[in-house]
């Protein structure tokens, strides 16, 4: 299955803390995240997480890239629902079947700006 | 002439199958209630409705017993069957250790369903048919053992190592793909030869990267040498990839799932889940509520009963499998004195026992062993020292069967069942079971079904 790519933008006022939340819509979800912020600080997360991203003013530099993947081992699951918030605002919300994809790759971009 | 004679002998056992169906129904199987609600009124719903949340509840309520007026009904062979653990939002942040090896506490909530069940079939005396709703509870009180446990969990870390490996070689041919498409804007050669140059580029680095990149997956790479599954991702790009492309990350994508393996590991570890080996604890409740003028403002409880079912299937073991059962039933002494039909009724009864199944390649053998214990209690009084006495009837049965299986083919099985019923109520002479079967795995036909 091709990757699943999705972007949006991010306005946050001066000085904001961006703190991005991955959470998933079924039990028995397992995932690894790369977030690629700008300059050399990559992190990485497991399953369900919150990791602070850092302020608007050093995230505008440059995008921000989310690589997910992830898989269901959720007997009774039909789908693999996953949603991106930022500051408890959603940005995406990623849903396949997992009859279509058992393990989906997901690439989240995100642009900040500053209100 | 000896296929002649298989195909009479075949012929012979096929034209049984529609009885045999009719006969099974009785012979029921020793096992836990699968809905406990629908088992205590006798019913046998086609489908039993599970509703996957409180709101998809309501409706299937709503729709089913409540007619236009807005009054209560009971719908004819319903069932409705309710895990409120899994239908709350909460279910969805357990972690991922918690689902795939629950501790006592969550495995009964987890566990936990409420089911409903109703028919417009009960019959009470003079054949009278009448509304009834079975009441059920049922959930699992342990299952599993350590050694299960533990694979489980490695199988688990094993995917999860596989998910960050993808996870970074996808990022990895993202990353060189982006870099090809930003060369082929200053030099548009760079499209031709992107294929070449993409794969070069990609091998290189994983061979480059080595340590990391195996550190991501100690579990595969103990058994998958490094360097010859690097060989393999190349060999699959020079076949797969497509020329005159530069964003290569969707097919490396879909090489890397099939040379980890990934889905397979995952289907095979919600195998485990589903089915949990070992040790097996199972528990379940229900009762029956009966409307004997079939008007809602007139009710009995005719029976109540609950069952314990204990099961051990040696981990990684599938010849032999083992399961108990305790079943104790309560009877309304009332209800069946002025409306049973079957008047030789017992207040009490306890059923008790064993059924084990030994596998081997396409021959199955399967014994159940179970003996019920009966009683009323006719008389109970005290004496003027505070002595109790008490005179009651009790009766004591025992069935057996035993059934052996033969797969003819993966559709086609051979099945033999020999033993004895408990007595039935009517006619004590018709509790020998001798029967042979051949069932095709195309969904038979009940009796009734055929005109």
């Amino acid at each position: 299955m091709p990757i699943y790519r999705y972007s949006n933008t991010v306005s946050l006022k001066k000085d904001e803390v961006a703190t991005l939340d991955i959470s998933f819509g079924q039990a028995g979800i397992t995932a690894h995240h790369i977030i690629d912020l700008p300059g050399p600080n990559d992190k990485q997360a497991l399953d369900q997480c919150t990791e602070q991203l850092g302020t608007v003013d050093y995230l505008k530099k440059e995008r921000t890239l989310i690589f997910t993947k992830a898989i269901s081992i959720n007997p009774n699951a039909t789908s693999i629902d996953i949603e991106y918030e930022i500051n408890g605002n959603s940005v995406v919300s990623h849903s396949n079947l997992k009859s279509d994809d058992p393990s989906p790759q997901i690439i989240v971009t995100l642009v900040f700006q500053e209100i | 002439m000896i296929m002649k004679k298989i195909i009479l002998i075949l012929t012979t056992l096929t034209s049984m199958q529609v009885v045999a169906q009719d006969i099974s129904e009785k012979v029921s199987k020793l096992k836990a209630p699968s809905s406990p609600a629908s088992i205590v009124i006798g019913n046998q719903p086609a489908t039993i409705s599970k509703p996957k949340s409180w709101q998809a509840l309501e409706a299937s309520l709503y729709s089913n017993y409540v007619n236009q007026s807005g009054s209560f009904i009971v719908p004819n062979d319903y069932a409705i069957e309710f895990s409120p653990y899994w239908s709350s939002k909460n279910s969805s942040s357990l972690s991922i250790k918690d689902f795939a090896a629950p501790s006592i506490s969550q495995t009964l909530l987890q566990n936990l369903s409420f089911s409903v069940s109703s028919t417009k079939n009960y019959l009470i005396k003079d054949s009278v048919k009448t509304d009834a709703l079975g009441f059920g509870v049922r959930t699992m009180l342990w299952q599993g053992e350590k050694k299960e446990i533990n694979v489980l969990l490695k199988n688990l870390l094993s995917i999860q190592e596989k998910v960050a490996l993808q996870n970074f070689i996808d990022k990895l041919s993202f990353d060189i793909s982006e870099q090809l498409a930003k060369d082929s804007v200053n030099d548009p050669k760079t499209t031709a030869n992107s294929k070449k140059k993409f794969i070069k580029v990609f091998i290189e680095k994983l061979q480059t990267d080595k340590a990391f990149y195996s550190g991501e997956a100690p579990n595969f790479f103990s058994t998958t040498p490094y360097d010859k599954w690097v060989e393999t991702i190349r060999k699959g790009l020079v076949k797969k990839l497509p020329v005159g492309k530069t964003d290569y990350s969707d097919e490396v994508s879909d090489l890397l799932d099939i040379y980890t393996q990934i889905d397979k590991d995952a289907i095979g570890l919600e195998n485990m889940i589903k089915d949990r080996q070992g040790f097996k604890l199972e528990f379940a409740t229900a009762l029956a509520l009966n409307f004997p003028t079939n008007k809602t403002d007139f009710s009995y409880v005719p029976k109540v009963s609950v069952w314990l079912t204990p099961s051990f299937q040696p981990f990684q073991n599938n010849y032999w499998e083992f399961l108990g059962v305790l079943r104790y039933t309560r009877l309304n002494s009332d209800f069946y004195k002025n409306y049973a039909i079957d008047k030789n009724y017992f207040d009490t009864t306890l059923d008790y026992g064993t059924r084990v199944v030994y596998k081997w390649d396409k021959f199955s053998f399967e014994l159940e062993l179970v003996g019920r214990h009966s009683k009323t209690i006719l008389e109970k009084t005290k004496d003027a020292n505070g002595v109790i006495t008490e005179k009651s009837k009790t009766d004591n049965d025992f069935q057996y069967i035993m059934n052996f299986n033969y797969r003819i083919s993966d559709v086609i099985i051979l099945s033999y069942n020999f033993g004895s019923q408990f007595k039935p109520t009517f006619d004590s002479s018709n509790a020998l079971i001798s029967l042979a079967t051949l069932n095709f795995g195309i969904g038979g036909p009940k009796k009734n079904d055929v005109k």
